[in-house]
């Protein structure tokens, strides 16, 4: 029942701000919308991490510790761009960017996007899931199209055509899979089910599973952003509203990388399912280096952090290819840090964006002269980003390269690394222009703080402290995330 | 009843051969209703051959939302930027129409036995050459609404794929699809006339400003 309400509650919020005309009374909504929704999902991760397992409505809902891990990413990086729309879009109306009725759509689909990607980590059938994943790009790319210029236009015309494309080799995918199971067990109603796929004594016909898994990583992969279906990626992530592409980055990447591991732990339970580890690890590889030129000769500051989010992709891939138990952990908390450190970098560069009234880097001048509390932020996040010590994700990418060298890939490694240290220095080559140096003109405004900034807080704490020390009970629930993925726990 | 399944079948073939190679966006439109239409036809036939309900809900509803409401909101978009475009191709119709041949043969070698497990299923196969015919549409036609003529074909063939390997998808699963497909035809509608405003043009050759 939770789990039902914990998607419910978005829908609502949502409602609720696009029927309230006064402007007052829709941000209070919104505020307690979104408390109310993080709430649940703490609630529900709690619960898991307990429990290890739920469902719901004759198993109609399911969660694991899998669900887990993803409801947490969605739920503070949600709620942290909910509290930073508050500021940011009330800037944007006062500089004229959009209309102040187009306000009430804009938190509309945001709680409604919000809701879908709490509902995708939670539905037990995988076609559900499948319509849960469309929905999300249905209602993000209203979000993407928000800004009415020709830009934006593009960016959610590629992104609603790209990937829905895509996604239809997924179904296509799903339909084989379905089918197969139906042919060796009868038909039922539950035979797309994660939990009737993940225990079944007798694993359904090889050919078929890989054909249906290739079929799945193409068309979620276009979802995920691993290269070559990246190309709508730069494009929505950029012309979005920066709160939205917070979210897109942070929250809806890894919500379609569940998909991929829900139908890779089933793989992952018949004999030899190397193959299916290396395809993901190509992938993986491949997203690092188509990444690394374009972020290299970036001017746009929002598209530079997409193609780091091409990048992060890539990684997440490259170590759930090379599997193993302390790969998949490295992988699920990579996951989680990435969420962090990129929505923040993405808030925190709308601001920027606002303040210089430009997304070209060779504008932004000294940002942390004249934005003190923006500028450290993104100081922070870019180096947490690129995996410098001491934040979290230098312990994940450390503990992936070490899993990878100790499982004998030390050609794919010693890439992974050279491609990993070459995208920290352009990231901080890049992020120093805009970050040092003097103001470009002296009488500019002071930096509002509050909304904007603020929120931002949460996940830049998590980013820290998990870099320091990560609890006993987070750990024992990756572990057991990594079981679930590998094939051998449910 | 079988006589009445393969007469079906080719007319899913021969329309989507013709939304290819149209020359008004409006006649792919009535295609494209003529294709569901033949969808709904078929979703009913299996209905009746088994006994199931919830295939004869599934067809009802294939009937309302695809043969009816998709075209209707398609057809609302193109009165709004103007009825009588015409359908720009990348291509010459000969070329197209040896394109599709090549899409049917294709979908014909790449699905062996494989389904019911009672020799060559040929429903998959037509399913399999929709699916391509309908990334054909895509990459060759430029016009927006086109493309998601395209899309639409593309949703047909993999509903004929599920309803010819496994009398379609779960009940549920299929109802969502109907929702995601219906919300993404309104979203192609509005970008479409948004582009034609903005733009002054459908043409998808106009969106060249995001690179790098």
């Amino acid at each position: 029942m939770i789990l039902l309400w914990m998607v419910l509650v978005p829908v609502l919020t949502g409602l609720a701000c696009v029927i309230t005309v006064q402007r007052t009374l829709r941000i209070l909504f919104h505020v307690i919308g979104s408390v109310v929704t993080f709430a649940f999902v703490l609630y529900v991760v709690w619960d898991l991490a307990q429990h290890g397992s739920m469902e719901a409505f004759n198993q109609f809902f399911y969660a694991d510790d899998v669900s887990a891990i993803i409801l947490s990413i969605v739920g503070i990086v949600s709620f942290t761009a909910s509290l930073h729309s508050i500021g940011y879009m009330q800037h944007e109306v006062s500089d004229g960017h959009i209309k102040v009725n187009q306000l009430r759509s804009y938190y509309l689909l945001l709680h409604l996007f919000i809701a879908t990607m709490l509902f995708v980590p939670v539905v037990n059938n995988l076609g559900m899931m499948w319509v849960g994943i469309e929905a999300t790009t249905v209602v993000s790319a209203f979000l993407v199209a928000l800004y009415r210029t020709a830009e934006a236009l593009e960016a959610a015309w590629k992104y609603l055509i790209l990937c829905s494309v895509g996604i239809a080799f997924a179904l296509l995918g799903l339909v084989v899979l379905y089918s197969s199971s139906v042919q060796v067990y009868g038909p039922a109603e539950n035979r797309l089910n994660w939990t009737f796929l993940s225990r079944v004594a007798q694993p359904l016909p090889a050919h078929l599973l890989l054909l249906s898994f290739v079929l799945l990583l193409v068309g979620y992969g276009t979802k995920v952003g691993l290269a070559p279906m990246h190309f709508w990626l730069p494009d929505a992530h950029s012309q979005a509203p920066s709160p939205a592409s917070a979210l897109l980055s942070g929250a809806l990447l890894n919500t379609a990388f569940f998909a991929i591991l829900r139908m890779f732990a089933i793989v992952m339970r018949m004999e030899g399912s190397v193959f299916v580890s290396h395809l993901v690890l190509i992938f993986g590889i491949l997203s690092l280096l188509v990444a690394f030129p374009f972020i290299l000769l970036q001017q746009d500051i929002k598209r530079m952090l997409a193609f780091s989010s091409v990048e992060q992709m890539g990684i997440i891939a490259f170590a759930i290819g090379i599997g193993g138990e302390v790969g998949l952990v490295a992988a699920l908390l990579q996951m989680f840090n990435h969420a962090m450190a990129k929505s923040t970098l993405f808030m925190t560069a709308g601001n920027m964006t606002q303040y210089y009234r430009t997304k070209n880097m060779g504008r932004m001048r000294g940002a942390l002269q004249s934005m003190p509390y923006t500028g450290p932020l993104f100081l922070i996040a870019v180096f947490a980003v690129s995996g410098a010590p001491p934040f979290s994700l230098f312990t994940s990418e450390f503990a992936i390269s070490a899993n990878a060298f100790a499982t004998g890939h030390w050609f794919g490694t010693a890439l992974f690394l050279i491609v990993l240290a070459a995208i920290f220095g352009v990231m901080v080559y890049q992020s120093g222009r805009v970050l040092l140096g003097s103001t470009p003109h002296k009488e500019m405004m002071k930096e509002r703080v509050g909304w904007t900034t603020i929120p931002l807080l949460l996940p830049l704490s998590f980013v820290l402290v998990f870099g320091l020390f990560i609890p006993h009970s987070v750990i024992e629930v990756l572990q057991h995330a990594a079981l679930i993925i590998e094939g051998r726990a449910q | 009843m079988n006589v009445w399944l393969d007469v079906t079948a080719i007319a899913l073939m021969i329309s989507t051969s013709l939304i290819i190679a149209i020359r008004y966006i409006s006649s792919g439109i009535k295609w494209l209703s003529f294709q569901s239409l033949m969808l709904s036809f078929l979703t009913g036939a299996l209905a009746i051959e088994t006994g199931r309900t919830d295939l004869f809900v599934i067809a009802v509803l294939t009937l309302i939302i695809k043969a009816i409401i998709i075209p209707y909101i398609l057809f609302r978009t193109l009165q709004a930027v103007g009825v009588e475009r015409q359908a720009e191709k990348s291509f010459g119709r000969d070329r197209l129409m040896i394109a599709v041949l090549a899409m049917w043969a294709i979908g014909y070698y790449v699905t062996p036995d494989f389904g019911q497990g009672n020799g060559h299923n040929v429903y998959l196969s037509i399913a399999i050459g929709m699916l391509l015919s309908g990334v054909l549409i895509m990459i060759t036609h430029k016009k927006a609404l086109m493309q998601g003529v395209g899309l639409i074909v593309i949703e047909n063939s993999l509903f004929l794929a599920a309803l010819s390997t496994s009398f379609g998808m779960p009940f549920l699963v299929d109802i969502g699809i109907f929702m995601d497909v219906l919300v993404i035809v309104v979203l192609i509608s509005a970008l479409s006339f948004r582009m034609d405003e903005l733009l002054s043009s459908m043409s998808i050759e106009k969106l060249k400003r995001l690179k790098g």
